[in-house]
């Protein structure tokens, strides 16, 4: 597991990898202060050329940059799960702009986990 | 007085070539010590000099193609930089700067290579010992010396030491050399800097009405708040135009990012709105027309609007309006009730079919149509400052704070939404906005 201290004090992004997945689980407020990290993090994970899991449980605020990383990483990844974007403004936002039905959405990691091929991905 | 040989020859006057080498003068120049006054940096080195060879005089002088300069004569009455500077034949410091080594002289009236030099007798010289200046890129710019004024042979760990502060200054001069190069190089990135955040205002400016066009019976009034410390084009869009006969039409937009990407997504929504408006008057019809746009554009970004088409009535103004990914429009009453309006609507530019839907609005006098980017509804307080936690200014918070401004204007409306947004993030604000209220006038 890694975890990273960002340059900012409201977002913390934790990402590991499971054998068949790359997790990012997003903690805390994004914002024009943290862009850089948050796409940078993206940019790792789609390195590992894993399909991707964002677990949004502990996001207190999303911003228009995430939902446009969030549309991107959609078209451009091998599969990508959201995990509990149930609640909160950035549900919100989901729901205000009409692409909830983009994504799959999982309420806990096991079963977003469960969504993907279980075999371990070819290097 | 001869055998001395120069790597890159004499000039016509007899002086090393070098001496003249454009290259070696840029350097020189780069230094910034020629002309310029003494300096303790350099006058402890020389002292040191001094006091470890026992020398009457020790100097740092610097050497251009004409004239030698003394940046450091410690022993010597100081008369200013003016008159510590010489020609440059009249000194020995060009032997070791041409030479770009060591120049060691033991006799000075008989050595063959200095014997009957002109500046033997004003200087005094017995013996001589200089080593050059030397910079990063190689060139010999001056000398570290000693003079005695009687014949004597240096020790070897006296033309040690003499080396040794030769190179203290030239790395000190090396230094100031990084650091003036520096400090160019951050001067033409600030150029730079600024000509791009002119380009980026004026770009803005052009993106966004300077003044509403007046609508015939209605009250108009936009405003754009910057985000604290962007100079970045940033996506917020508003118009306000006729879309045809007495139909109007009011569009705010958001284009998700800044920079130039965003702004070209603007233009492409700006004049796709404009061009289409006038052909339909569903409001869901032409954004769902931009969608189609921008995805056969293949527009790098996507954006959220609410677009409004309205006439005025007898009764007031009524229209349709549409959300495409935005936040629901308000209305304020002459009541100061205030009522969402919209239906959500998908975001423009992302999926190939979107689902929009118009609803039918109608505003009698007194009421106000107010429409906003997501800065409105999103303010956060400064996350760098330390604690009390304020919540997010959210679009509850936005329409309590909008009924307060029953009975106002359109500006004076926008103008107070602006100071409640700054007086709960501080005046740090996270994100751009753009304000656009539209209200029929009262009745008297």
């Amino acid at each position: 597991m890694q975890e990273r201290r960002l340059d900012d004090l409201l977002v913390r992004i934790t990402e590991y990898t499971r054998p068949n997945a790359c997790v990012l689980a997003l903690l805390g407020s994004t914002g024009a202060w943290n862009t850089p990290a948050l796409e940078h993090a993206f940019h790792a994970a789609a390195a590992t050329e894993r399909p991707l899991v964002v677990d949004l449980t502990g996001l207190d605020f999303g911003d228009e940059v995430l939902l446009g990383i969030l549309v991107q990483a959609h078209a451009s990844l091998r599969g990508l799960v959201l995990v509990n974007p149930a609640t909160g403004s950035f549900a919100r936002r989901l729901h205000r702009t009409g692409v909830e039905e983009l994504f799959n959405t999982q309420s806990t990691l096991p079963l977003a986990l469960a969504q993907l091929p279980s075999s371990p991905h070819p290097r | 007085m001869g055998g001395v040989e120069y790597p890159e020859g004499v000039r016509d006057d007899g002086l090393p070539a070098v001496l003249s080498d454009p290259a070696r003068l840029a350097s020189l120049e780069a230094s910034g010590m020629v002309g310029s006054a003494p300096e303790q940096v350099f006058d402890d080195l020389t002292r040191l000099a001094v006091s470890v060879t026992g020398a009457a005089i020790s100097a740092i002088t610097f050497v251009g193609g004409a004239r030698t300069y003394w940046k450091s004569v410690p022993h010597l009455p100081y008369g200013g930089s003016e008159q510590w500077q010489n020609g440059v034949g009249e000194s020995f410091c060009y032997f070791a700067v041409g030479a770009n080594g060591p120049f060691i002289v033991e006799d000075a009236a008989k050595d063959p290579r200095t014997a009957g030099h002109q500046g033997i007798g004003p200087w005094g010289v017995g013996s001589w010992a200089g080593f050059p200046i030397v910079t990063t890129d190689g060139h010999a710019i001056g000398t570290m010396c000693v003079i005695d004024a009687n014949p004597r042979q240096w020790k070897p760990q006296e033309l040690e030491t003499l080396a040794t502060l030769a190179r203290a200054v030239s790395n000190e001069i090396n230094l100031r050399i990084s650091l003036s190069t520096a400090q160019s190089a951050l001067a033409t990135a600030n150029a730079a800097l600024s000509v791009s955040q002119d380009l980026a205002r004026s770009l803005q400016e052009s993106l966004l009405p300077p003044v509403l066009r007046p609508v015939p019976g209605m009250d108009a009034s936009a405003r754009y708040l910057a985000a604290t410390g962007d100079v970045e084009v940033v996506g917020d869009f508003y118009d306000l135009f006729n879309a045809r006969g007495p139909w109007w039409t009011a569009v705010m937009g958001d284009v998700c990012g800044k920079g130039l990407e965003a702004a070209k997504v603007t233009a492409l929504a700006r004049y796709t709105l404009r061009a289409d408006a006038g052909d339909h008057l569903s409001p869901a019809e032409v954004l769902d027309r931009l969608n189609s746009a921008m995805r056969a554009q293949r527009a790098p970004r996507f954006l959220t609007a609410v677009q409004a088409t309205f006439r005025t009535t007898p009764a007031g103004a009524a229209g349709r309006l549409c959300l495409a990914g935005h936040p629901p429009a308000l209305i304020r009453r002459a009541d100061g009730r205030v009522q969402q309006t919209g239906l959500p609507g998908t975001l423009l530019g992302v999926m190939p079919t979107v689902s929009l839907s118009d609803v039918r609005f109608r505003l009698a006098p007194g009421d106000l149509l107010f429409l906003y980017t997501d800065g409105a509804c999103e303010a956060r307080p400064d996350p760098s400052k330390p604690l009390p936690h304020r919540p997010i200014f959210d679009e509850e918070a936005l329409a309590e704070a909008l009924a307060d401004t029953r009975g106002m204007d359109a500006a004076d409306t926008n103008a107070h939404i602006a100071e409640v947004l700054a007086g709960h993030h501080g005046g740090w604000a996270s994100d751009d906005t753009a304000l656009l209220s539209l209200r029929v006038p009262p009745r008297p």
